[in-house]
C-alpha cells in the first residue's frame, strides 16, 4: 500500500520535474541523432544500461528474465543462433542434425573458440557446461525444464556433442539458442552453485567478459580483442564494435526513465506505462514497438474453481471483455491478442476472430447455465458466487489499471473480481496448492512449446497437441499443431486473452542495435554508440 | 606508604562493582540478541510461502502448470527446510553461538560474506551523514533559542519539524531531479565514486540535523526556563549566549545523546529507501530482498548484527552520560551504569 502511493508519488514528481529537463534537453538533441544517421558503425565508446531488479549474481542459468539478460547474453555464446523469423543460424555449431522424433541432436562445434580465461571450447566443455545445470537440479528449475527429459551427452570426438533424450523435445534447438543455456567456460562449471552467484565468476565465450563487478549495484563488460565467432547474421565477424557496457542496476523505474531522457543511460529496460507513452513520440528516444515473443497476456484459468470448471462460465467472462477499452487506460503502443501466442512469437497465428467482445452472449451464457444475480449483483448457482482472485507477481502491478477496466467490466455482467499482487513465494505456494481462480499468463520464449508451461494438465486433448509439439522437429508441422493448441486453449476458454503487452527496451536515438534474436535481446557485438 | 584496610575495601568494592556491572551489561546484551533472533525466527514462519518457493523463478518465466508439477522437497532438503521447526532453530542457535550466520537459503552464499559486501556502504553513508549532522544540529537549535530577532528564532525552530516532515524518498528524487539530472553536479546513483556519497549524504545528513535540532531545541528551552539559567546565571553577569552554551547546552544534551543513539542505529539498519532512491547496496536493502525472498538466515543474520549494533550503542550511550555527569560516575550512583532512569 505504502509502496503504491510511493509509486504514485514519484510518478507524477517525476513528470513534473523532467518536463523541464526533456525541454532544456531538445535543442540540441536533434543535432546529434542527425549526425549519426549515416549507419556506419563507430567503434569505441561506451554503452550504459539499466535493468530493474539486478543483483550481484550474473549466473545466466538463474537469468530467466529479459532485461537482466541483455547484457549477459554478450558474456556467454550458444550452440545455435535464434533468429527473429524463427529459423536457426549456426553459431558454436556449425551444423546440427535432429533426429526424426526430437529425441537426438548432434552438434558440430566450431575449432577456433576459446573462452576469455584461455580454456578451449570444445565437446567435452559443452557437457560440462550442461552438467552442471543438471547437477543444479531445482536451483535452476527454469534451465532444467527447458533441458527437458535428458538422457545423456556423448562426445563422439573433440567437436562433436550429442545430446540424448528420453522423450521426444523438439523446443530443444530453441533451448539451446537462449542465453540461460550459454555454454560457461570448465572453470564455471565446476564451481559450486553459490560461487556461481559471485558477480565476476562467469566466464563465458562471448564478445564481452564481465570485468567489474559492483555488487548489487551493477557490473562492467569489456570488450575481448579477440573475439571472432559470432553468429552467422551479424554483420560484425569481429571484437565488437563497443570498448565498454556499463550495467547499472538503477531501482526506480521513473529515475531510470529520466536518466535515459538525460543522456546518462543509453539503453533501458522496463518504463512505467506513462514514460512509454512520452517515449513513444520523443525523437530523442527510440522505443521498440514489438511485444516480447511468447504467450499473450490475460488470465490463466484454474479450472479447478467451482464455476470456472464450467465451459459457458469461462466463454462468458472472455465475451465480457472489450479489450480496447482495457488498453485506452495503459500505453498508447500495447495492441489486443490476436491467439494465445503473443503476435511476436514466430509461431503465432492470427485468430482473433476467437477473440470477439459480446456482452449480450455473456450474459445470456451465464443465464443458460443457471448463474443468476443474486442480491449484491454477483451471479449465483446452488449457493456458489460466481467471485474470483487473480494473482500475480509485483512485475505485474503495473498492469492495475487495465485489471480494474476488466472488472468493472465484469461487474456489469454480474461477475466479482478482486486482485493484488503477492511476493514471489506466496504466488508460487498458491499457484502449486490451486488456491487462485486466475494467474496472470504470461511466457517469453519464442517457441511452440510456451503454452504448455502455462496449459499443461488442463485438458487431455490439448496435453496430446502439445506432446506433438514436442514430437515434431519440423517447423511448418509444429506451427499447425501450434494452431490447433492456440484454437482449443481460445474455443475452451481456458485462458482469458487481455493484450500482447510491450515493454522493450527504450533507447536513445544514438545508440544503434541492428541486430536481435527471436528473443529480441540485441545481438551486442553489432551494438554500437554514436555519442562522442 | 601503605594502604589502610578501608582503602583496600574500597577499591576492591569498585572494582567487583565494575566487574559486576560489565558482567550484568554482557548477559543484557546476550539476551537482548537471543530475544531478537528467536523472535525473528518464529515471527518469519508466519510469511506464506518459503525460500525454495521463492527462488524458482516467476510466472512469466516457469509457467503456472510447471509451477503446480515441480517436487522442490529435494532442495528444501538440501537447504535444512524440511527439519522441523525446534530443529531449524536450536541448529540456528548453535551456529550463532559459534559465530556462524549460515548461508543464504537463495543463493547458498555464508550470511555474515554477505553482510560484510555491503556494510562498508552503509557505514561510510552513516558516518559521513552523521559528521555534519551534529555541528547543524546544535547551530540550528542555539539559532531557534539565542538570537534577539524573533523572525530568526522562528525560522530556526521551524525547519527542523518541517524537514522531519518531508517523506525522505520524496527529498531524495528532488535532489536527484535538481543535482544529478537537471545540473548533472553529482551521480544519481551507485556508491563507487566519492561523489555518489553527497545526495544521499546529504539528504540523511539534513535529516539527522533536523532530529537533533528537535529534541536539543525543546530540551533547551526547559533549561533555560531553570532556575540556574533563568536567575542564577544571568545575575552573575553571564549574557545569554554564555547561559545557552557554557550551562544549558550540556543538561540539554542528555536527550541528544539518547536520540544520536537511535539515529545511528536506524542509519545502519534502516536507510532502505535512501538506498532504494539512490541504487545504493546496503544493509536496509539487503533485509528487504531478503524478508521479500523468506530467505530466513539473512533475515536472521541481520537481525543479530543489528541487535548487537544497538546493544553496543546503548553502552555508548550510558558511557556517554556517566562522561557529561560526573554524578553517574560516583559509585553509589544507584549500582553505576544503570542510567535507564534519565530518558
Amino acid at each position: 500500500m505504502k509502496r503504491r502511493t510511493r509509486r504514485a508519488a514519484i510518478a507524477t514528481l517525476a513528470s513534473l520535474l523532467t518536463a523541464t529537463v526533456a525541454l532544456a534537453g531538445c535543442a540540441d538533441g536533434g543535432a546529434r541523432s542527425r549526425a549519426s544517421d549515416d549507419g556506419t558503425p563507430v567503434r569505441g565508446g561506451t554503452l550504459v544500461y539499466r535493468a530493474a531488479g539486478g543483483t550481484k549474481s550474473n549466473d545466466p542459468a538463474t537469468t530467466t528474465g529479459y532485461g537482466l539478460a541483455v547484457p549477459l547474453r554478450g558474456v556467454v555464446d550458444s550452440l545455435v543462433f535464434h533468429t527473429a523469423d524463427g529459423d536457426f543460424a549456426p553459431w558454436l555449431a556449425t551444423k546440427w542434425k535432429v533426429n526424426a522424433n526430437a529425441t537426438r541432436y548432434e552438434f558440430t562445434l566450431r575449432r577456433d573458440v576459446t573462452f576469455s580465461n584461455g580454456e578451449k571450447l570444445d565437446a567435452a566443455a559443452v557437457k560440462l557446461s550442461y552438467q552442471a545445470l543438471r547437477k543444479g537440479g531445482a536451483k535452476y528449475a527454469v534451465a532444467n525444464q527447458w533441458i527437458g527429459d535428458l538422457k545423456r551427452i556423448r562426445t563422439p570426438d573433440d567437436h562433436t556433442v550429442v545430446f540424448e533424450f528420453n522423450r521426444p523435445n523438439s523446443g530443444f534447438l530453441q533451448a539451446a539458442s537462449s542465453m540461460v543455456l550459454g555454454i560457461v567456460a570448465p572453470e564455471t562449471a565446476r564451481l559450486p552453485f553459490e560461487r556461481r552467484q559471485n558477480g565476476r565468476s562467469i566466464i563465458g565465450s562471448g564478445p564481452f567478459v564481465i570485468s567489474e563487478s559492483r555488487g548489487d549495484e551493477g557490473y562492467t563488460l569489456t570488450k575481448r580483442e579477440d573475439y571472432h565467432w559470432p553468429p552467422a547474421p551479424a554483420r560484425n565477424q569481429g571484437p565488437a564494435y563497443l570498448d565498454k557496457i556499463e550495467v547499472r542496476h538503477i531501482q526506480d523505474n521513473s529515475i531510470a526513465a529520466a536518466e535515459l531522457r538525460s543522456g546518462g543511460l543509453d539503453l533501458l529496460h522496463n518504463t512505467e506505462p506513462a514514460d512509454k507513452t512520452a517515449f513513444a513520440s520523443s525523437d530523442e528516444i527510440t522505443i521498440r514497438r514489438e511485444p516480447l515473443p511468447g504467450a499473450a497476456l490475460g488470465f490463466a484459468v484454474n479450472t479447478g474453481q467451482p464455476g470456472l470448471d464450467e465451459r459457458a462460465v469461462r466463454r462468458a467472462l472472455s465475451l465480457a471483455i472489450d479489450r480496447k477499452a482495457v488498453l485506452a487506460r495503459a500505453s498508447a503502443i500495447d495492441k489486443p491478442a490476436t491467439s494465445a501466442y503473443a503476435a511476436s512469437n514466430p509461431f503465432h497465428t492470427d485468430l482473433s476472430d476467437k477473440i470477439v467482445t459480446d456482452v449480450a452472449e455473456a450474459r445470456r451464457l451465464l443465464d443458460a447455465a443457471g448463474w443468476r444475480p443474486g442480491p449484491d449483483g454477483v451471479r449465483t448457482k446452488n449457493g456458489t458466487r460466481l467471485s474470483f482472485t487473480l494473482v500475480y507477481s509485483p512485475s505485474t502491478i503495473s498492469h492495475e489499471p487495465n485489471i480494474a477496466v476488466v472488472q468493472s467490466q465484469w461487474r456489469a455482467i454480474g461477475v466479482e473480481l478482486t486482485f493484488g499482487s503477492l511476493t514471489q513465494a506466496e504466488l508460487n505456494q498458491r499457484l502449486q496448492s490451486g488456491d487462485y481462480s486466475f494467474a496472470w499468463a504470461s511466457g517469453t520464449r519464442p517457441d511452440a512449446d510456451v503454452l504448455r508451461s502455462i496449459y499443461g494438465g488442463l485438458d487431455p486433448e490439448l496435453d496430446k497437441v502439445f506432446a506433438g509439439i514436442l514430437a515434431e522437429p519440423d517447423v511448418a508441422k509444429r506451427k499447425k499443431l501450434a494452431v490447433k493448441a492456440a484454437s482449443i486453449i481460445l474455443d475452451e476458454a481456458y485462458f482469458i486473452p487481455l493484450y500482447d503487452f510491450i515493454q522493450p527496451l527504450a533507447y536513445r536515438t544514438t545508440t544503434h542495435l541492428p541486430l536481435f534474436e527471436a528473443t529480441h535481446l540485441p545481438w551486442l557485438g553489432d551494438a554500437w554508440v554514436s555519442k562522442q | 606508604m601503605t594502604t589502610t584496610p578501608a582503602e583496600t575495601v574500597a577499591r576492591r568494592t569498585r572494582a567487583g562493582g565494575l566487574l559486576r556491572t560489565a558482567g550484568s551489561r554482557l548477559a543484557h546484551a546476550a539476551a537482548v540478541i537471543f530475544i531478537a533472533y528467536s523472535a525473528t525466527f518464529f515471527l518469519l514462519f508466519v510469511l506464506p510461502g518459503d525460500a525454495v518457493l521463492a527462488r524458482i523463478g516467476t510466472t512469466d518465466t516457469i509457467g503456472s502448470a510447471d509451477v503446480s508439477q515441480l517436487n522442490l522437497d529435494e532442495l528444501r532438503d538440501e537447504v535444512g527446510l524440511t527439519d522441523d521447526l525446534g530443529t531449524q532453530y536450536l541448529r540456528g542457535l548453535t551456529g550463532l553461538l559459534h559465530g556462524d550466520l549460515g548461508r543464504s537459503l537463495v543463493t547458498e552464499e555464508p550470511v555474515a560474506g554477505m553482510i560484510a559486501d555491503v556494510l562498508p556502504s552503509t557505514v561510510t553513508l552513516a558516518a559521513v551523514s552523521l559528521v555534519p549532522a551534529v555541528p547543524l544540529g546544535f547551530l540550528l537549535a542555539v539559532l531557534a533559542v539565542n538570537p534577539r530577532s524573533r523572525l530568526v528564532r522562528a525560522v530556526a525552530s521551524l525547519l527542523p519539524s518541517a524537514y522531519v516532515s518531508l517523506p525522505v524518498f520524496w527529498v531524495g528524487l528532488l535532489f536527484i531531479y535538481l543535482f544529478s539530472l537537471t545540473l548533472g553536479w553529482f551521480p544519481s546513483n551507485g556508491s563507487e565514486e566519492p561523489a555518489a556519497l553527497v545526495l544521499p549524504a546529504t539528504v540523511l545528513a539534513l535529516l539527522g540535523a533536523a532530529q537533533f535540532a528537535q529534541v536539543l531545541i525543546s530540551s533547551l528551552r526547559a533549561e533555560l526556563g531553570a532556575s540556574y539559567a533563568a536567575v542564577t546565571a544571568p545575575a552573575k553577569g553571564a549574557g545569554r549566549f554564555t547561559v545557552v552554551c557554557r550551562h544549558c547546552l550540556r543538561n540539554a544534551s542528555f536527550p541528544f545523546l539518547a536520540v544520536f543513539g537511535l539515529r545511528v542505529g536506524s542509519l545502519l539498519g534502516g536507510t532502505v529507501v535512501v538506498e532504494m532512491v539512490f541504487s545504493r547496496a546496503g544493509l536496509g536493502r539487503l533485509m528487504v530482498d531478503a524478508v521479500k525472498a523468506v530467505d530466513l538466515t539473512v533475515v536472521l543474520g541481520l537481525v543479530v548484527v543489528l541487535a548487537a549494533v544497538y546493544v553496543v550503542i546503548n553502552i555508548l550511550v550510558d558511557v556517554g552520560y556517566a562522561l557529561l555527569d560526573p554524578r553517574l560516575r560516583r559509585p553509589s550512583g544507584a549500582g553505576a551504569g544503570s542510567t535507564e532512569a534519565r530518558p
